[in-house]
């Protein structure tokens, strides 16, 4: 009794190992899906937004995972896969539908600045004391190059086959995608501690001592910059104009051409959160709680909801709707017009690093290590059963895949879906997908 | 005295006494010693819970428990917005509606120190503040201690994502500086030390502040720096440091990093900055040594009286005068025009019941020309108000308040038969009270939640003017003047503004105080027509005006040097005239309570019990083969009760596994004044003595103690221990079994006053009777006597003679010898070179200061050795059993360096004599510990 115990116990163990140890490889159908939020604000302009129809608003779960790892940097959404890297140094990814466990790699320190993607390539940049920027592919689980880069500014961007990284140190610097070849480099008086933004032709980049500097993305070369009367948050480009969030809570819209200030606006609060834009309309968290929203071209106040915790986590603008999350562990999904509260959840744990989205689903990660999808669950279901039927490729299960739906595709089980007897709205037991196995 | 080793019975003792006792007295290191926390007043502890915290206070201070809530609650949001930052766990607070009940707190095991405003404990995170009296000071610093619970818990969560990362702390200056930053606008005191430092040239650089690790400069400086850091670098700095906290090896590189600059550069900067901004200040103001006529040479001596009065040379002019000096305060007097006049010491405080303590800093002290000087102390469980009469040379007269736990400030009115003074209720809160001196009666002039100090009477005596916070600034801590009739009691506003107005001094023309409304505190004059006008103009600071006897003059506290002398100056002729602020209403805001819809209903305080620590280890011995053991210590969050836990086991062969265990629970109870405490235990093991060689002995049973402190000085400890007691030798040598009962009573004395290698000043007795039956056979087993007596010589500042006689005696069946010599008892004697009954042992030792600072160059950096102490000693003593031989003796030198806060290295060469021949061999011996 007591040999067959230990042997399952070995047993167990063994899989776990195993299935803690398991290697990301990007296959070629995933290859084919798009990239719905690659870069650490979801667009090379920093947006923070997704357009959509198709998100109701309701934080209904429809996967959940635990894996007590913190996040160290910002989500990516690449390929139909999460990508979270965690502070134990692995960057692990799941499957943005069901919340199965793809795999990891294993960095050699934490990756602060998430990980961006092109392709099957990925791009990420690690903490100290190994500063290493480093393009792996995923594809074949090999590093492409790697570079010495200094403190790597939270998010890179990838433009014209130009990766552009800002590093704290001071320099802004432009590495060929795919060789790793230094394209173009700048020395900036100041530290850099947001990521840069683009457009087509410029790269924005904030310094810590109220400067944006604007550089042509070809050689660059400085186009202009502009001096902020506060030491700036983040920067947004977007339809000819640049948006600014300085840590004193002032709001800015720049002339992207020359930097001529449009309009500015304070919002009464320290701001170290990037704006989030959509539809005209501009979400700005604060860390005394609140949420302001402006509108785009006048820099006029829409609403403002008070979270009543500190909002570290940048907004996420979701078709007509904005989320934003709390240290506290709230989590707040507001009409973007109105800012009336659609619905709301408490989270265990911080929100920390801003939520993600396709435009379906809503992903968020939590200082617990926990990362949750919201979405719609009946439109989900239906999605999952199309998937089934099609008989979609086969995955094998990790660890932390017997939470969520869709464990036991592997099989090619006839499994079909129905949503929980929950209903959707604040307040509510937590809705669940549940698994109907014809065995 | 290594007389603890390797007894039978004492073993238990010991092992109980170092749990219990480390807890009960404040020194576990010396624990048959130290100073005693006294729980004079019993608490009925509440429990309130709000959103962030959960509040403990005590039924009569309800009230300010809803003020403290409201107050956690603001500052909560305030912080976590700065932090950028939310403290996910409930924090807890425990609030005491006075320093003197603060004092009594076990929350901390140590005796708190009267300067402390406030801490958080760091194993719990509780947090533990007493409110003063001021909301303004009360909102201070329960934010300051939340910056603190903030600061550690934003360092946790930028740590724990980054775990593979080197963690460290930051140093002393910044987490004080920005608890003081964060907490507090920038007062006027804090500029004025400062201000201070960079005008007198000296201002410490950030790479030195350590020097003055803990003290109010470095608070400011702290200040100071997180100040410029803000305004010079942008205030997202502050954060960003916590941010990349990961990013660096140690704080220097995390501030390069955050900044740009390392602390060198920023060290150099904010000098820069400071001497910019100040130097600029000298060409119009004053300092007070240069403008003024200095009256006393001590870096503390204030709230000097002026008084004439004839000592039996001639009538002459006195000033009577608070003073802190070396290590004790005291109260003083000198002739105010003798440059090199005699300082007498009327009386010192802090060495006795009587006079626990003089209240430096927060009392003032009166004085008339009859030769009356009136002052308050602390007494036992309250302030006591003491009239010391110079013509006796002596206090005369006591004057106890049933209903009040402090009593500040006390002033005489003109015909000296009654005093005004502010007191302090259980609840908290500070009022205005007049003592008659003939029948000992008292009455409240006041009775409110406002903050009323500094009462004086004026010159016709119908009338009270004193300082308060009932105006319309006053929830930010602003005071101004007011006047109270003495029969209408109708209250009037003198003067006006968001200011300090303090320390109030009547004349006939008016009203002399101290007032920070231009700028530095400087000296003003409120006439009989309401102007206003200043007399000073100083750069630093000037307090505590007193006219002197020909009303020409004024003395007064002035700093400057880093410390607080007592100056006279002439009354300028003309004075500029300052304009005060509109009369806006007072007495408009009320102390903001929590809302109830926040926070949920009180309940009674249940006990709740967690880990102060939690240890294990593991040790390999040569002879005994493997060695394990746990330990675990569990208190309730207010520390008065605690449950202490040992096992362990000494098994040296699997088969005594089970009968080897070591096995001890005692319980401790620390809430009321009677301490208690009981345990259990069971002990086996190997023991050696030089008389009953090796022998093993197996120990069960149970322990009880009681220990009752009468002050905070002496005490009486009585242990009680009854056990199973059964003893073999691997050569049936002295075995025996026995179920024994043994008692001892202890009397211990100690206000010894410590420097940094040990006791500098004072005296500590411990005299201890011991008995032992035996139950089973009626015997009288053992019997013990021992007399502990030290005393300590003052000489200087840093150097004193310290004196030492100790005896012990042990007679009966199986009498107790102790081990004696070696460093730490009879010093040039190998350690544990005498094992007997009696012993009869003197020392002395002269300790003088001989290195400030040493330090060390090598080609990979530096170090120093700070305070490095020298000792010339003489020890005598003899040890026998029957019958006495004769007196030994040693003579040397020696030194000590203290390393960091915690332990002294001692170096001893030494000669042994018997007073005939002297040893040719100079014996060397170094110890770590203390001095005796």
């Amino acid at each position: 009794m007591t040999f067959r115990l230990s042997l399952i116990a070995l047993v167990t163990l063994l899989l776990l190992s195993i299935g803690c140890s398991r290697r990301f490889r990007l296959s070629d159908e995933q290859l084919a899906l798009p990239s719905a939020w690659p870069f650490h604000r979801g667009s090379i302009q920093s947006l923070g937004s997704a357009e959509s129809d198709n998100f109701n608003g309701h934080l209904n779960i429809l996967w959940e995972k635990r894996i007590g790892d913190k996040p160290a940097g910002p989500l990516t959404i690449s390929h139909g896969i999460l990508i979270y890297p965690g502070s134990r140094r692995k960057i692990r990814f799941f499957d943005q539908v069901d919340g199965d466990y793809l795999g990891h790699w294993q960095a050699k320190r934490s990756v602060q600045t998430g990980l961006t993607m092109i392709d099957s390539l990925a791009y990420y940049g690690t903490s100290l004391p190994y500063e290493r920027l480093c393009c792996i592919d995923l594809a074949n689980r090999r590093r492409v190059w790697r570079r010495c880069v200094k403190d790597v500014a939270a998010g890179t961007i990838i433009i014209d086959n130009r990766l552009i990284v800002a590093s704290s140190s001071g320099l802004l610097q432009a590495f060929d995608a795919h060789t790793g070849n230094l394209l173009w480099s700048m020395e900036v008086e100041g530290l850099l501690v947001a990521g840069p933004t683009c457009d087509a032709e410029k790269v924005y980049q904030p310094v810590d001592n109220g400067t944006l500097l604007a550089v042509a993305v070809e050689d660059g070369q400085e186009l202009f910059r502009v001096e902020l009367p506060e030491p700036v948050a983040a920067s947004v480009a977007v339809d000819d104009m640049i948006y600014v969030s300085g840590v004193r809570g002032a709001v800015f819209a720049l002339d992207s051409d020359d930097g001529r200030i449009v309009w500015q606006t304070s919002l009464g609060g320290d701001a170290w959160t990037a704006p989030a834009v959509l539809d005209g309309r501009l979400f700005v968290g604060l860390s005394s709680g609140e949420l302001v929203a402006l509108q785009s071209t006048t820099g006029e106040e829409l609403w403002r909801f008070q979270t009543v915790e500190v909002v570290r986590a940048s907004a996420t603008a979701i078709g007509k709707f904005v989320v934003v999350g709390t240290m506290g562990g709230k989590l707040f999904c507001l009409d973007a017009a109105t800012g009336t509260v659609v619905d709301q959840r408490q989270m265990d744990g911080a929100i920390a690093v801003p939520p993600v989205s396709d435009g379906r689903r809503l992903l968020v990660a939590t200082d617990e290590g926990e990362i949750t999808c919201f979405g719609d669950e009946h439109e989900e279901i239906s999605r999952l059963n199309q998937r089934i039927d099609s008989g979609c490729r086969p995955q094998r299960t990790g660890p932390f895949s017997g939470q969520g739906v869709g464990h036991g595709r592997s099989q090619g089980f006839n499994l079909r879906l129905r949503p929980s007897d929950g209903s959707p709205g604040a307040g509510k037991t937590v809705p669940r997908l549940r698994m109907d196995l014809p065995l | 005295m290594s007389l603890l080793v390797h007894l039978r019975w004492l073993t238990i003792a010991i092992l109980a006494a170092i749990f219990v006792m480390g807890a009960v007295g404040e020194s576990c290191a010396q624990f048959y010693f130290g100073k005693n926390k006294v729980q004079y007043a019993r608490f009925d502890w509440q429990v309130m819970t709000t959103e962030h915290f959960r509040i403990y206070f005590y039924a009569e201070e309800e009230q300010l428990a809803q003020t403290a809530a409201n107050l956690a609650e603001t500052s909560y949001r305030v912080l976590a917005a700065k932090f950028n930052h939310e403290v996910r766990k409930t924090i807890p607070l425990i609030i005491y509606s006075s320093p003197t009940y603060f004092s009594q707190t076990n929350v901390l095991p140590g005796l708190l120190p009267e300067s402390v405003g406030g801490f958080i404990e760091f194993m719990k995170g509780r947090v533990v503040v007493p409110f003063n009296g001021s909301y303004g000071d009360f909102t201070h610093v329960i934010r300051h201690e939340m910056v603190h619970v903030f600061m550690i818990d934003r360092l946790k969560a930028a740590l724990d994502r980054r775990p593979r990362t080197r963690s460290f702390y930051p140093p002393l200056w910044f987490t004080e500086g920005l608890a003081e930053y964060w907490s507090t606008d920038w007062r006027t005191k804090a500029d004025m030390v400062v201000k201070d430092m960079v005008i007198t040239d000296k201002l410490i650089p950030i790479d030195q502040l350590y020097t003055i690790r803990g003290s109010f400069y470095m608070y400011k400086l702290g200040e100071s720096i997180c100040h410029f850091i803000d305004s010079a670098y942008g205030p997202d700095k502050i954060p960003r440091l916590f941010e990349n906290w990961h990013k660096g090896k140690d704080f220097n590189e995390v501030v390069a990093l955050t900044l740009g600059d390392d602390l060198n550069e920023l060290s150099e900067k904010w000098e820069y900055h400071l001497k910019k901004k100040y130097f600029p200040e000298i060409r119009e103001l004053g300092l007070p040594k240069m403008e003024s006529r200095r009256i006393t040479t001590h870096v503390f001596s204030e709230k000097g009286v002026p008084i004439r009065w004839d000592d039996g040379n001639g009538a002459k002019d006195w000033i009577v005068y608070k003073a802190y000096r070396r290590g004790y305060s005291g109260i003083y007097m000198r002739p105010i025009d003798e440059k090199k006049g005699k300082v007498h010491t009327l009386l010192k405080g802090e060495r006795s019941a009587d006079y626990e303590s003089l209240h430096l800093l927060r009392s003032g002290i009166d004085a008339n020309d009859s030769g009356i000087v009136v002052f308050s102390s602390k007494s036992k469980d309250a302030d006591v108000v003491y009239l010391y009469d110079l013509n006796e040379d002596r206090v005369t007269r006591r004057y106890e308040f049933d209903d009040l736990i402090e009593a500040r400030s006390p002033r005489l009115s003109p015909d000296g038969q009654r005093i005004v003074f502010s007191g302090v209720r259980k609840n908290g809160f500070t009022n205005l009270y007049v003592l008659d001196l003939q029948t000992g009666t008292y009455l409240a002039l006041t009775s409110d939640v406002y903050h009323d100090t500094d009462p004086v009477f004026t010159t016709d005596g119908r009338r009270v003017i004193f300082s308060s916070n009932r105006n319309a600034h006053g929830d930010d801590g602003a005071l101004n003047l007011f006047e109270i009739g003495l029969d209408d009691r109708r209250i009037e506003q003198l003067t006006f503004g968001n200011y300090d107005d303090q320390a109030p001094e009547c004349a006939d023309h008016g009203v002399y105080f101290s007032s920070n409304r231009t700028g530095a505190y400087n000296l003003f004059l409120l006439d009989e027509a309401g102007q206003l006008t200043q007399q000073s103009t100083y750069v630093t600071g000037a307090f505590d005006p007193r006219l002197t006897r020909d009303g020409r003059r004024l003395t007064y506290t002035g700093y400057q040097d880093m410390g607080y002398r007592i100056y006279e100056m002439d009354i300028p002729q003309s004075a500029e005239l300052v304009e005060q602020p509109s009369s806006l209403g007072h007495s408009s805001w009320r102390p903001p309570q929590i809302d109830r819809k926040y926070s949920r209903s009180s309940v009674k305080y249940d006990t709740d019990y967690s880990f102060d620590i939690a240890q294990s280890s593991v040790g390999y011995d040569p002879v005994y083969g493997s060695l394990g053991g746990f330990q675990a210590a569990m208190s309730d969050v207010l520390g008065n009760r605690a449950y202490y836990f040992l096992l362990t086991n000494t098994a040296t062969t699997k088969d005594e596994l089970l009968e080897s265990f070591n096995v001890g629970v005692t319980y401790v109870n620390k809430e009321r004044r009677l301490n208690w405490g009981v345990g259990l235990y069971h002990l086996y093991d190997e023991y050696f003595n030089d008389f009953d060689q090796y022998y093993f002995e197996r120990q069960a049973g149970g322990i009880a103690l009681l220990s009752y402190p009468m002050s905070k000085f002496h005490r009486v400890d009585l242990t009680t221990l009854a056990r199973y007691s059964k003893r073999e030798s691997r050569f049936r040598f002295n075995e025996r079994e026995a179920f024994l009962v043994t008692h001892y009573l202890s009397w211990v004395f100690d206000n010894s006053l410590w420097d940094i290698s040990g006791p500098i000043e004072g005296r500590r007795y411990n005299f201890t009777l011991g008995v032992t039956n035996s139950l089973d056979r009626g015997s009288n087993f053992s019997r013990i006597a021992l007399a502990d007596v030290r005393h300590y010589f003052r000489l200087g500042r840093y150097s004193a003679v310290a004196n030492r006689l100790f005896a012990y005696t042990s007679a009966g069946k199986e009498p107790q010898r102790i081990y004696f010599g070696g460093s730490w008892s009879f010093r040039g004697y190998d350690r544990n070179a005498f094992y007997h009954r009696n012993v009869l042992f003197a020392s002395t030792e002269l300790r003088f200061p001989l290195i400030d600072v040493l330090m060390i160059g090598l080609p990979f950096g530096g170090f120093d050795f700070r305070r490095i102490r020298g000792a010339l000693f003489f020890d005598t003593g003899s040890a026998w059993d029957d019958e006495f031989d004769r007196f030994l003796g040693s003579f040397g030198f020696g030194f000590r360096v203290a390393l960091g806060y915690v332990v002294l290295l001692r170096f001893d060469f030494t000669r042994t004599t018997d007073f005939e021949t002297v040893s040719g061999d100079t014996d060397f011996d170094f110890f770590f510990g203390w001095n005796f």
